[in-house]
């Protein structure tokens, strides 16, 4: 090797032995061996970088904290943000959550959630106890807000957005196929309102369903049901087969789907958005999210042909009221017991989320996280009712948005939706649950299992893979 | 004076020894410090997590707090899940179904090309090989829209309303069909590539000998491209051990896809999703073993029927 002979004396030859090997420990620190030196408490003694993680995109999050600021410059003036987005869903965040406490390494100060994963962090040990922090303005939350962030007994949660329980339905059609919302209160009824509509648009239908639900759909339903659990810590035992809520729901799902007043499209498939585009649906059992997704949908030609409702109620065939509940509860914000600036993050959630004038402004800024004190909700009422389009958004968007889609009322309706709300009481392994319990859903409405084959299936499931949900 | 002159020459090359030992080490060394980066990477980085994914299989775990030995039970309970087989199962026919067609198809076309039996090669190629660019998940999105129920453009054409993607049966066939027309240019250029090293003169010779096209491809190409055929078909394998995205994204739009439809690899990602890392890594080290093998099972068909190298 004459190159080598020329150019490499033993010297080099060691220091590049030792500059390997050196590299070699500084990376195998950095993989494996990473350790966080706890910064700044996030007092007012300098400036603190706030590291909020959340899921989808870093915009909302940006706009929400800069609006915050510029109405609370004193307060916030040593805190500026950081925004990670560990990828699209609340699946992505709890990774990033776990891969962070597991490395105890750059733990976010904030984050978002949904509350089907507060139960594993909590039950963990995971996260601050936020009871004393959010005491003082437990009055003014909302019951579904204070319900959003409680888990067993203790407030473990900045609530952040309430996913209540909303009918959406064009009124239009509604009323030229003589059916009224309260017609559909009882199932029979919903069946009979649901024929009665198809028959007089052929091409149209009540509602959708597919044989690929998303799994929203179960949280809603079963969250209606107080007493039901999926593991009952008591007796040791998965419940899907002993508790009536499963079976009345699973067999209310297969006998929507068996009626035929469904279009056999699911929640987010290829043909939904086009199927409101194309006026073939005519009423929508979700969660109030779909205020910002509906309006993009069926387009601004719909405007004004849509009215909005609590759900009905479903009753006798079901036990319970379904106009109560809520879908997995909602979106929540929860501060790490490892975050490095916790102070700070409770400081800027403070004027963010449990401030009357900060709420209302990230409202108006954002327009989708509604908020969440009863002492802003009038707030709210003079910011609708006085109907004056901001100059930052544009006119198309503006016709877009939820008040002026659906009506004035929509408001109104969403705050009692809130009223309404009940949490499901999820525990620490409900991320795989709802995967198995949605499969056995598949099967009953794909017609390849009947309720009871397919809860039994499930029940064996969840002993075999999962055990003890509450063993860590 | 002569011994004198003798002993003197063996006393330098005593003391030349070592130093000629030292150059030689020297440049034995070099080398591998050359490499030893690689190496440190490597094991760092992918031999390390390996084992360590091996090791968490083991135990119950959930990436923080205290884990929990529990032997082989992380095994047993996914060997005892019926999601496991059924979703192994849909991966071995998502292999199975698309792997021959795949290399029939795309080693037909380099034949073509190759032996000019086309016109416009030029415009031919780069256009056989363009769905390999294209991002998956984008190629899985204009198959939604083309499969799609109710306003995808095959059901409009026809005037039908065929599940295409939510009737696991459907569904199935057309992750199927993405995978051969998405693969084949990549398979076509190796293919193509491979041909090339057949000296011509075979041919020519074979022609000369009064040897049809057939015959020509079953005695002389076949034979040659052998170590290539055996290479796409394990590559092909083990790629398709590691299915993901296409079923996902087709039939489900990018959350995980109904059992019916869904790869192997599904499970592991859901009890990823759920923190559940042992039992993740249980299903890692299975799908590595089924990997295993499938290459087995097709080393052993070409060690039957000829020599593999």
């Amino acid at each position: 090797m004459p190159f080598l002979k020329e150019q490499m004396s033993r010297r080099s030859a060691l220091k590049l032995g030792l500059g390997v090997a050196a590299s070699a420990t500084g990376l195998s620190a950095l993989v494996g061996c990473g350790s966080s030196t706890p910064g700044s408490a996030g007092g007012s003694s300098g400036p603190v970088t706030l590291n909020l993680m959340t899921w989808g995109g870093d915009a909302d999050a940006k706009t929400a904290f800069s609006t915050i600021k510029n109405l609370y410059p004193d307060a916030l003036k040593n805190i500026s943000l950081k925004v990670t987005v560990p990828g699209a869903n609340d699946f992505d965040v709890a990774k990033a959550l776990r891969l962070a406490l597991s490395a105890r390494s750059n733990i976010p100060d904030l984050i978002q959630l949904n509350r089907t994963q507060l139960s594993e962090f909590a039950t963990n040990g995971a996260l601050m106890d936020l009871t004393d922090f959010i005491n003082p303005v437990k009055n003014d939350l909302l019951n579904g807000a204070l319900q959003l962030a409680t888990y067993q007994g203790k407030i473990m949660a900045i609530p952040f957005q309430i996913k209540s329980k909303i009918f959406f339905y064009r009124q239009d059609l509604f009323e030229r196929a003589g059916i009224s919302p309260n017609d559909l209160s009882t199932t029979e009824g919903y069946i009979a309102a649901g024929k009665q509509f198809h028959a007089h648009f052929p091409d149209k239908y009540i509602i959708n369903l597919g044989t690929q639900p998303q799994q929203y759909i179960l949280g809603e339903f079963l969250s209606a049901y107080p007493d039901a659990h999926i593991y009952d810590q008591g007796s040791q035992s998965f419940q899907l087969t002993t508790n009536p809520a499963f079976t009345e729901v699973f067999t209310f799902l297969k006998q929507i789907k068996d009626a035929g007043i469904a279009l056999p499209i699911d929640d987010f498939s290829n043909d939904w958005a086009q199927a409101f585009k194309n006026e073939k649906i005519g009423g929508v059992l979700i969660g109030n999210w779909m205020k910002e997704f509906l309006p993009q949908y069926a387009t601004a030609a719909q405007t004004g042909k849509w009215a909005v409702s609590l759900w009905p109620k479903f009753s006798p065939s079901l036990s319970v009221d379904e106009s109560l509940g809520s879908e997995a509860g909602g979106s929540i914000y929860v501060i790490p017991a490892g975050a490095r600036n916790p102070d700070a993050a409770k400081t800027y959630m403070q004027h963010y989320l449990l401030d009357r004038r900060g709420s209302v402004a990230q409202w108006e800024a954002i327009g989708s996280v509604t908020p969440l004190l009863k002492s802003a909700q009038q707030d709210v009422m003079d910011v609708v009712n006085k109907d004056v389009k901001p100059d930052n958004v544009s006119a198309s968007d503006w016709a877009l948005q939820a008040q002026n889609f659906f009506g004035r009322s929509y408001q109104e309706l969403e705050f009692s939706s809130f009223d309404t709300v009940r949490v499901f009481d999820y525990d620490p392994e409900a991320t795989n649950e709802i995967a198995i319990l949605l499969q056995a859903l598949e099967n009953v409405l794909s017609g390849s299992a009947s309720v009871a084959s397919a809860l039994q299936q499930a029940q064996n499931d969840m002993q075999s893979q999962i055990g003890n949900p509450y063993h860590s | 004076m002569l011994l004198q002159v003798q002993q003197e020459n063996v006393s330098q090359k005593k003391n030349r020894a070592p130093k000629k030992r030292a150059k030689n080490q020297k440049r034995l060394l070099a080398p591998y410090l050359f490499l030893l980066p690689f190496f440190l990477l490597f094991i760092v980085l992918t031999i390390g997590p390996y084992f360590y994914a091996l090791g968490l299989s083991f135990f119950r775990y959930r990436g923080y707090g205290s884990a929990t030995f529990l032997g082989l039970a992380n095994y047993l309970s996914v060997l005892r899940y019926h999601v496991f087989w059924t979703e192994l199962g849909n991966t071995l026919f998502y292999w199975a179904a698309h792997t021959l067609p795949l290399i029939v198809i795309s080693f037909s076309l380099a034949c073509l090309v190759r032996w000019k039996l086309i016109r416009g090669a030029k415009f031919f190629k780069p256009i056989v090989f363009l769905p390999n660019v294209f991002a998956i998940v984008a190629v899985s999105l204009v198959f939604q829209n083309l499969f799609a129920t109710q306003y995808g453009v095959i059901n409009q054409f026809f005037h039908t309303t065929f599940p295409w993607l939510e009737s696991a049966s459907l569904s199935r066939w057309v992750v199927v069909l993405l995978l051969i027309w998405r693969n084949l240019g990549f398979w076509f250029v190796v293919f193509l590539a491979g041909l090339t090293t057949i000296s011509p003169e075979l041919d020519e010779a074979a022609t000369i000998d009064g040897a049809t096209v057939w015959q020509r491809l079953r005695f002389v190409t076949l034979p040659l491209m052998r170590p290539i055929f055996f290479f796409a078909f394990i590559y092909d394998a083990i790629t398709s051990m590691r299915l993901y995205t296409e079923p996902n994204v087709l039939t489900a739009g990018g959350s995980l896809a109904q059992p019916g439809a869904a790869p192997v690899l599904n499970l592991l990602v859901t009890n990823l999703n759920a923190g559940n890392f042992g039992e993740s890594s249980s299903v890692g080290w299975l799908l590595f073993l089924v990997t295993i093998g499938v290459a087995g099972v097709i080393f052993g068909l070409f060690r039957a029927t000829g020599e593999v190298e």
